[in-house]
């Protein structure tokens, strides 16, 4: 008796179910959507915003990203310079960074053409100050993106300096002055630093895996150059 | 190239012979998946590449424009409308002179019949310019706007001045290891810039043989690693590991960017791939463009009628001024002027190099051609560059028809090469100047023919031969009549107006598939049916 009461109750319950869910769709003959979009149409819009009633697929994500300010040629040479010493600019890999106009940093607009030099003047560095010798450097960005070949002469200039005796032991006898640095925490701090500056110190991770690659005994300097190298390489320090 | 395979291999069989620095067989493991994991993350993938390669070629200068210009006169020339100046595209002898004379070839490609200098039948033993032709569209009466050099060619790239170029949105859209390789000496390549803010790699060549630019600009990639105790396994799989938590400490202090280590990751390939071997390329690559310049450059007397077939003598003439001095060629022959000094300079480089980096190495380059150097004078040598106000017409007839015979001679060959790589259906090569030549003379030669313009578009994507753009008999100042006077208005898409550079701009930028560089610019070609051709058929001179 009850099994037979309920049948009909359970379809009235599945049919007002049915409208109460679907109340929105009247109307709808399919999903075509309201307008046909193209991609060339989505580039001239100017501002969504001005649309009165935008389709979903017109509208325009506006996702903050992290555009990295990285550093210019100038800083990447003179930070070489500094950690390892002035043989640096004889290395053909960081001399070659004031010529890498894709590391940024246009020539200057505010230098003179001539400068006084030795008590004279004398023609300006054609690498700094826009002039015709060297327009190419006219088109070096302000903010340089990461590009491969910035990366890849990074990690040419590294190991060259690394591989360099006279580079290695100026790097080195800034972290220590011993000959070849102990293995030790603070030491391997001392060598981020030089290129992570005023950074804050490391987590104890980044410590350990440096200090793998330097054994409790019989180190050598062969064993620095593959913790220098390694932080050279990290590219993270190049952002300003 | 080799796969991303090759990559994870090494570093996974470097990761498997630690051992001599004291490493633990946990941290091995942890190592490894962390090698697979970032080996995987490498972004370098020559099969994305949703847009196509572009080529701006340009002639610094403003050349005289009726070698590539000349299917100007698509129904033919009109005696009555068309005034010389100091025009030619033939040498003949009239009466006891020799004079520069205009006149066209009659060509039937497919099934359409175009006008042209007689340089298109001036072909070399292995090389017929013809072969070109269909695909090739000549976009002429354009308004050039503005009467400078530097800036008006820097707009065929870029027309809003320091605006973005089509070779910056090119290069924003390809995934190539360098975005873009420019000539900088020329305007239109300093004009480079890119929405993402890439920066182009300047050529550095030369014609000494000593110098191989493609080398120079893939120095960064040549492998330093070898012999190297920071390159061994062991380092390497030590370094890898070290870079993970470098990124964690980056990500702590959010200066992390992906696209930094991305960068890395894709150089390191990229040297372990050796890319530099592509530099091994170049000394037979400039040796074929090289041969086929030499060849175009030193024709056999007798030949190329109209052209080279007549001792060319009365060389008192005005014709035969070369320089705004005032200097004459002290030949016997005028033919002469082309001899073994005489050089094109940067063409054969520059064909080599595209045909080398072009898909490999990048997708857009911006090269320049400056005419001929070192022609003989009698005694001495001169340039013929192409802005040739003070040059005669018979110098400039027979020099310019000779640069543009070498010019051909290498694009027939480029053209070959981009058909047997598969890639000429996605490459647009654009030739242009800022603008080119009037037959008002001035000086001995002839003025900036900024008003009636033109520009070349050659392509896999047109499959039929393109004439476009209208011109004006008389110049608006009636200073002369002539069929070559101003650009006149060529109406479409509610612009009532001549063809400029923006409509250029914008049909390159449609073939290709990347981002509009204009706002107010019409493609002139259109896709149908899978080739592009013309939207608008008109090319009339009224």
């Amino acid at each position: 008796m009850y099994k037979d009461a309920l049948r009909p109750s359970l379809m009235v319950m599945i049919l007002a179910i049915t409208v109460v869910l679907f109340q929105n769709c009247g109307g709808m003959t399919g999903f075509e959507p309201k307008y046909s979009v193209d991609q060339s149409s989505v580039e001239l819009l100017q501002d969504p915003g001005d649309q009165e009633d935008p389709h979903p697929l017109v509208k325009k994500v506006f996702a903050p990203s992290f555009e990295p300010l990285l550093a210019d040629r100038y800083y990447l040479q003179s930070l070489f310079k500094d950690v390892f010493g002035p043989f640096a600019l004889t290395v053909d890999s960081t001399r070659s960074y004031l010529n890498a106009v894709d590391h940024g940093s246009a020539c200057s607009l505010y230098r003179d053409h001539l400068t006084f030099k030795s008590a004279q003047w004398v023609s300006a560095d054609p690498m700094e100050t826009c002039s015709r010798i060297n327009p190419k450097f006219t088109t070096a960005q302000v903010n340089p993106k990461p590009t491969i070949t910035r990366q890849a002469l990074l990690a040419r200039a590294c190991s060259d300096l690394t591989s360099n005796n006279i580079t290695m032991n100026f790097v080195l006898k800034r972290i220590s002055p011993s000959v070849v640095p102990a293995r030790s925490p603070e030491n391997v701090v001392k060598l981020f630093h030089l290129f992570y500056r005023t950074r804050p110190r490391p987590h104890e991770g980044l410590i350990d895996s440096l200090l793998l690659m330097l054994p409790t005994s019989g180190i050598t300097l062969d064993h620095w150059r593959v913790a220098v190298n390694t932080v050279c390489t990290s590219s993270y320090w190049q952002v300003l | 190239m080799k796969t991303n395979f090759a990559r994870r291999e090494f570093l996974r069989r470097s990761a498997l012979t630690i051992g001599g620095l004291g490493v633990s067989s946990a941290v091995f493991e942890s190592i490894i998946a962390q090698f697979f994991a970032r080996a995987v993350a490498q972004t370098l993938s020559k099969e994305i590449n949703p847009s196509g390669y572009y080529i701006h070629m340009s002639l610094p200068g403003g050349p005289p424009r009726w070698c590539f210009d000349l299917p100007l006169a698509p129904m033919g020339v009109s005696t009555s409308t068309f005034v010389q100046g100091n025009f030619g595209t033939r040498i003949e002898k009239v009466g006891s002179e020799f004079k520069s004379i205009y006149s066209v070839d009659k060509h039937v490609i497919g099934n359409k019949t175009v006008y042209l200098p007689p340089v298109w039948k001036y072909g070399l033993v292995k090389h017929r310019f013809t072969e070109i032709l269909p695909h090739t569209a000549f976009i002429r009466g354009m308004d050039m706007e503005i009467n400078n050099h530097n800036l008006s060619n820097a707009r065929q790239t870029a027309p809003t001045i320091g605006g973005i170029s089509l070779n910056g949105v090119v290069a924003d859209a390809a995934r190539r290891p360098i975005p873009c390789v420019v000539d900088t000496t020329s305007f239109s390549g300093r004009g480079f810039r890119s929405v993402k803010g890439f920066s182009s790699s300047a050529l550095n060549y030369t014609e000494s043989a000593t110098i191989n630019p493609v080398s120079s600009l893939l120095t960064p990639f040549k492998n330093f690693m070898a012999g190297r105790f920071v390159h061994s396994p062991q380092a390497n799989a030590l370094q890898e590991q070290a870079f993970k938590e470098f990124e964690k400490y980056a990500t702590a202090r959010g200066v992390a960017s992906s696209s930094l280590t991305d960068m890395y990751d894709n150089a390191m390939q990229l040297i372990e791939e050796n890319i530099f071997s592509l530099s091994a390329k170049w000394p037979n690559t400039v040796a074929k463009y090289r041969a086929i310049v030499g060849e175009a450059l030193s024709p056999k007397k007798g030949t190329l009628p109209g052209l080279f077939d007549l001792a060319i003598t009365s060389q008192s003439s005005a014709l035969f001024v070369t320089d705004r001095l005032g200097n004459k060629l002290r030949l016997t022959d005028a033919r002469d002027m082309l001899g073994s000094t005489t050089k094109a300079p940067q063409m054969a480089e520059n064909f080599a190099i595209a045909e080398i980096l072009l898909d490999n190495v990048t997708s857009t380059m911006n090269l320049s051609f400056r005419g001929l150097s070192g022609v003989q004078r009698g005694g001495s040598v001169f340039d013929l560059i192409h802005d040739q106000h003070d040059i005669g017409s018979l110098v400039s007839t027979l020099g310019t028809t000779i640069f543009y015979r070498a010019l051909l001679g290498c694009m027939t060959e480029f053209v070959d090469v981009l058909k047997d790589q598969k890639i000429f259906d996605r490459t647009v090569i654009h030739i242009s100047s800022e603008f080119n030549r009037t037959p008002r003379i001035d000086g001995s030669g002839s003025d900036h023919g900024f008003m009636a313009s033109n520009a070349t578009l050659i392509s896999g994507m047109i499959k039929q031969n393109e004439v476009i753009g209208n011109i004006q008999k008389a110049d608006y100042d009636t200073v002369y009549k002539g069929t070559f006077g101003v650009a006149r208005p060529y109406v479409l898409d509610g612009f009532n107006r001549p063809i400029q550079v923006n409509d250029v701009a914008r049909t390159i930028s449609a073939m290709l598939g990347v981002d509009d560089i204009v706002t107010n610019g019409r493609s002139l070609l259109a896709p149908k049916g899978g080739v592009w051709s013309v939207r608008k058929a008109e090319a009339n001179n009224v």
